[in-house]
């Protein structure tokens, strides 16, 4: 019996979350929350797919088929990362008979193995919000020499 | 952001009033050349206190058609009142973000802890700032002012504000993107005193072109109070030394004049990363970082420059080398490294370090 949820088509739940393509990664910005996020990898790759109305399954394909990778485990990972970018708010579910947009090829996907998805989250904008938009977030003055730091000459 | 019928009436309620106060301020504008555009700023000597970072700007009055009206008013002196609405009430406000509200072309926001309201009304090209006492505004308002009004303008014309340092030269400048804390006012003051133009410390309005265009937004220079010991020689420049809660802040115009550089084409955008290193290292970097670097504090403290703003700083890290600054700890070594950067890179124009 074929999963129901493989059918399921997503656009980007804007507003209030915008994003943007950028070297192989996703900014994602959700402009009420102030919570932002990076995708990258295999995620970064079928941006354009998901957020036009592809569906769970035409991505793992795609994904599975681009990088040949064990179909299995890439649907699962798909299905992590939509549940992941759901639960965050940054998709909404299209209805059915909703218009599906454009589904992108493969054909500008980096040839590299299969990298998985990436997703971060960066929530540290989020508590400016609530105040008057006074940028300054703490006196660290001039970069100091932390034992922390990486780098050396 | 909010709009509906609420939001229209209310915002037309607000422009109305402070039209009809308009004959209170002087009528002599100041006139100012912002980004490239002729701004016309009327106020009363009180609000017009807060006009100071903008004095490199100001410009003839025959200079051309004004773009933008502002009209800035104290509530206390010029005795304008505003209505009692949602919008400064500030009920209308998102679960999260910034409460604002934009209907039919305007856009307003207030600030209930400074008191201010803006509101930008893009159809006639005017822009209100009622000041609740601007005696009473925090060094923040002097620092970087009418920056919201600004940021809206800005995005009307196909540009944005940005929050990123700027130097160089008129040939050609960086963008030192970052986080507060993480050097930009430091390295922006240490390139001026190695010969560098200073366009910002902390502000920059760019817009759209091959390339891009810089400008400057504010002459304001910024220290950690922390650091006051290592800036001794500005002591006597810094405007607020007595309010111990807030950033020593002065103006580029008054410490080195020859310094303020009002606009350049910007060649590459750095960001600035603490390390242990003897030596400044810069090294290329992923727009995408860049990116991250800068959008999110150039937009979410932005209420309503959203998504337009966030195309715009994409459009911006693609179209310019990106690039990782590596620093040491000595502000001189980092501001060495960017001349050179400048000078020998396949970026040019400028001659010498000084």
């Amino acid at each position: 019996m074929t999963d129901p949820h493989s059918a399921l088509r997503y656009a980007l739940n804007q507003p209030p979350v915008v994003g943007e393509v950028i070297d192989g990664e996703v900014m994602v910005i959700n402009l009420d929350t102030g919570v932002y996020y990076s995708v990258t990898g295999a995620g970064a790759a079928v941006w354009p797919m998901l957020v036009g109305g592809a569906t769970r399954r035409e991505i793992s394909d795609q994904v599975a088929r681009h990088y040949g990778a064990d179909a299995a485990s890439v649907e699962r990972d798909v299905d992590t990362f939509i549940t992941q970018l759901a639960d965050e708010a940054i998709l909404r579910p299209l209805h059915d008979g909703a218009a599906a947009g454009s589904v992108d090829t493969a054909d500008e996907w980096p040839a590299v193995t299969y990298p998985g998805f990436g997703f971060e989250r960066y929530d540290d904008m989020q508590a400016l919000l609530l105040i008057d938009p006074v940028h300054e977030v703490g006196d660290f003055g001039w970069p100091s020499r932390s034992a922390d730091d990486s780098g050396n000459a | 952001m909010s709009g509906g019928a609420g939001g229209v009436s209310e915002l037309a309620l607000l422009a109305a009033t402070l039209d009809g106060a308009i004959a209170r301020l002087p009528a002599a504008p100041r006139i100012y050349r912002v980004a490239g555009g002729l701004v016309a700023i009327r106020a009363g000597d009180r609000a017009a206190a807060v006009l100071e970072a903008l004095t490199p700007m100001r410009a003839s009055e025959d200079g051309g058609a004004v773009a933008l009206e502002v009209f800035i008013f104290d509530g206390a002196t010029d005795k304008v009142t505003l209505p009692d609405t949602a919008i400064t009430h500030r009920r209308i406000a998102q679960a999260g973000g910034l409460g604002a509200v934009s209907a039919s072309g305007a856009q307003a926001f207030f600030q209930p802890d400074a008191g201010v309201l803006s509101l930008f009304d893009a159809s006639r090209r005017r822009a209100y700032c009622w000041l609740r006492d601007s005696s009473a505004l925090p060094y923040y308002e002097f620092a970087a002012p009418l920056r919201h009004l600004l940021q809206w303008w800005m995005l009307s014309r196909g540009g944005a504000l940005l929050h990123s340092a700027a130097v160089g030269t008129p040939g050609g400048g960086l963008l030192i993107a970052g986080p507060s804390g993480s050097g930009k006012s430091t390295t922006a003051l240490a390139c001026q005193e190695f010969g560098l133009g200073f366009t910002s410390d902390d502000y920059v309005l760019v817009s759209a072109g091959a390339p891009p265009t810089v400008h400057m937004a504010y002459s304001t220079a910024k220290v950690v109070r922390e650091s006051l010991g290592a800036h001794s020689r500005y002591r006597r420049h810094f405007r607020n030394l007595e309010r111990g809660d807030e950033k020593p802040m002065m103006f580029m115009h008054e410490v080195a004049p020859q310094r303020v550089l009002p606009s350049f084409p910007l060649r590459a955008i750095v960001l600035p990363v603490i390390t242990q290193r003897s030596s400044t290292r810069i090294v290329a970097a992923s727009a995408a970082e860049i990116l991250r670097a800068v959008a999110p504090s150039s937009i979410l403290l932005f209420p309503l420059a959203g998504a337009t703003a966030f195309q715009r700083i994409a459009a911006l890290c693609r179209a310019v080398p990106c690039l990782r600054a590596e620093l040491s700890g000595d502000p001189h070594d980092v501001a060495g490294a960017f001349v050179r950067l400048l000078r020998d890179g396949t970026i040019v124009g400028v001659a010498a370090a000084a």
